[in-house]
């Protein structure tokens, strides 16, 4: 054991003896980090088989692991599951982008004339302010029970408070940086190409990470109200026929994808932010 | 016809408006600089000396008055003036390479001679190996002497300077002293530097403009004598006649 501690893994890349001490306690809690991450899981799981197995737990109300398992994997053989899989991600991902796009592009506009703010600010107020999912059966009364009235609600969900953000980050760009590149010259859209929106990347990145989530609710309503498929669909169908190991199911997948596109938007934003992370 | 003068500025008044008040900034400044003539001003915080700098830069329209360039009447930013704010405003995101290109990129200058320019600028002030930092990764000292040559980048006829070297130690402060002397007197370049460091103000300039009060206004124009004036700004610290000037100065500056 003490042998393996000072193995080559643990030590690897020290430039001298503390260093590698140094390295070998931070790899060491590292480990143990991973370790307990891991062991809480299979707890987790095994808790959960072992009390809907004795009796504690009704596995008709709460499922169980091995039941979620078994549902997956014949979902999966079939290809049904793939497809809901499918629409929704697509569905996500077209809300979030148009709805932070266009959040962009209309702070970009009430930015350009701070008339047209003034004008439009108790509109954009009273929009913030409305729970989008009131909206649903609008949606689908003017765009029908389909794919339209489930995007307009990811994007209904996320642009007005985009709007609002980017809006107030544009405005909170240090008046010293447009005084330097009005002292250049610079006419209105030079400051804004090459000052304040540049500046404002961080924020727009951090929008996404909150628009990614806010568009999965978007989403998964829509689902519930209008879909015949899709991850939103399942679990409201799951629901109705009291398959609750389904609703599982999606939860499940769920939560997997919509972690993965948040990672996804993190490992952009290091690429994007790495000015940040020097020195 | 033709103005013998590259600024001139005539009973300058300038206001700040909020919802609430009116401040007077500046009340009936004038005064007017030669082509090639380095007039340095110096009062105390608050007296208007940046507001003075960005209305001859046209950041913003002035109240009453008239500013002149050359004999034409500012009427916004100009590619002649080159403006040196008192914060660097280096763009964080933007390496020391594509923070001493902003200008040239604002004007399209950004021709290879131009963007070669740039470079040898940094190398004079002794920055050369930073050219792929981040602003994040300088002290404030290299933060100023960036920001210096991104003004100078553009090659401007008219410098203004708003405390361009307080961030420096006295080492660097002389060196770049020197090194603005010198590409000045080469280039027959025009300026105006607001300082707090009198020392600073007597080694650099042909005259040195006192303010004071609220608002602004002239206390007294001092000319450096031309024993001082032709010497480089590290020796002038040296010469007999800087001490008078000095007090002479001080005593000005301290008058309530
Ligand atoms: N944007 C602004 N809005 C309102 N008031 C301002 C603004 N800028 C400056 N002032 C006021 O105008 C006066 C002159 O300011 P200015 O910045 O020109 O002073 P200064 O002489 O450069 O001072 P310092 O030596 O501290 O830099 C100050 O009283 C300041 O409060
Ligand atoms: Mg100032």
């Amino acid at each position: 054991m003490k042998k393996w501690l000072k193995s080559a893994w643990f030590e690897k890349g020290a430039i001298s003896p503390a260093h590698a001490h140094y390295l070998r306690k931070s790899r060491l809690t590292q480990l143990w980090v991973w370790l307990l991450r891991f062991g809480i899981l299979i707890s987790l799981i095994w808790l959960w088989e072992w009390s809907t197995d004795s009796g504690i737990l009704d596995p008709f109300l709460f499922s169980s692991p091995s039941r979620i398992w078994q549902l997956t994997s014949q979902l999966a053989s079939s290809g049904e599951l793939f497809h809901h899989i499918w629409l929704t991600s697509w569905e996500t991902i077209v809300g979030f982008l148009l709805g932070t796009a266009t959040g962009i592009a209309l702070a970009t506009l009430i930015w350009a004339s701070p008339f047209l703010s003034q004008v439009l600010d108790p509109y954009l107020v009273v929009l913030n302010s409305m729970p989008k999912v009131a909206l649903g059966p609008l949606f689908i009364v003017t765009m029908g029970a389909g794919f339209g009235s489930i995007l307009a609600m990811a994007i209904a969900i996320t642009v007005i408070v985009t709007t609002l953000v980017i809006h107030s980050s544009f405005q909170g760009v240090d008046a010293s940086y447009s005084i330097l590149a009005r002292s250049f010259g610079a006419s209105h859209t030079q400051i804004f190409l090459k000052i304040i929106f540049p500046a404002c990347i961080p924020d727009m990145i951090a929008t996404l990470k909150v628009n990614v989530g806010l568009a999965w609710v978007g989403v998964i309503v829509g689902e519930f109200l209008v879909s015949k498929a899709g991850l939103g669909y399942l679990i409201i169908y799951g629901f109705q026929v009291f398959n609750l190991t389904l609703v599982m199911v999606s939860l499940f997948i769920v939560a997997i994808i919509s972690t993965v596109m948040y990672q996804l938007i993190a490992w952009l934003e290091q690429r994007l932010l790495r000015y940040r992370l020097v020195s | 016809m033709i103005s013998p003068y590259a600024i001139e500025v005539k009973q300058l008044t300038h206001s700040y408006f909020t919802k609430k008040a009116e401040m007077i900034a500046i009340r009936s400044i004038t005064f007017s600089v030669l082509p090639g003539e380095f007039l340095v001003i110096v009062g105390p915080s608050g007296c208007g000396k940046s507001t003075i700098l960005s209305l001859i830069a046209g950041i913003f329209p002035y109240t009453s008055g008239e500013i002149l360039l050359f004999g034409q009447e500012v009427r916004g930013p100009s590619d002649k003036i080159g403006y040196m704010l008192q914060k660097d405003g280096l763009l964080d995101w933007r390496t020391v390479e594509g923070n001493i290109h902003l200008g040239l990129e604002i004007q399209r200058k950004n021709t290879s001679a131009d963007l070669s320019y740039a470079k040898d600028l940094l190398r004079q002030v002794g920055l050369a190996q930073t050219l792929k930092y981040y602003p994040s990764q300088l002290s404030g000292g290299m933060r100023q002497r960036v920001a210096l040559v991104r003004t100078l980048a553009t090659k401007p006829e008219i410098l203004l300077l708003d405390e361009p070297f307080s961030a420096l130690d006295i080492q660097h402060k002389l060196h770049l002293e020197e090194l603005l002397v010198r590409l000045l007197t080469q280039q027959k370049k025009t300026a105006i530097l607001v300082t707090h460091d009198l020392e600073e103000a007597i080694a650099l300039g042909d005259r040195i403009m006192v303010m004071g009060g609220q608002p602004g206004e002239i206390r007294q124009i001092f000319d450096v004598p031309e024993t001082l004036r032709n010497l480089s700004p590290m020796k002038t610290r040296g010469h007999p006649d800087f001490r008078p000037l000095f007090e002479k100065l001080w005593r000005e500056v301290e008058r309530p």
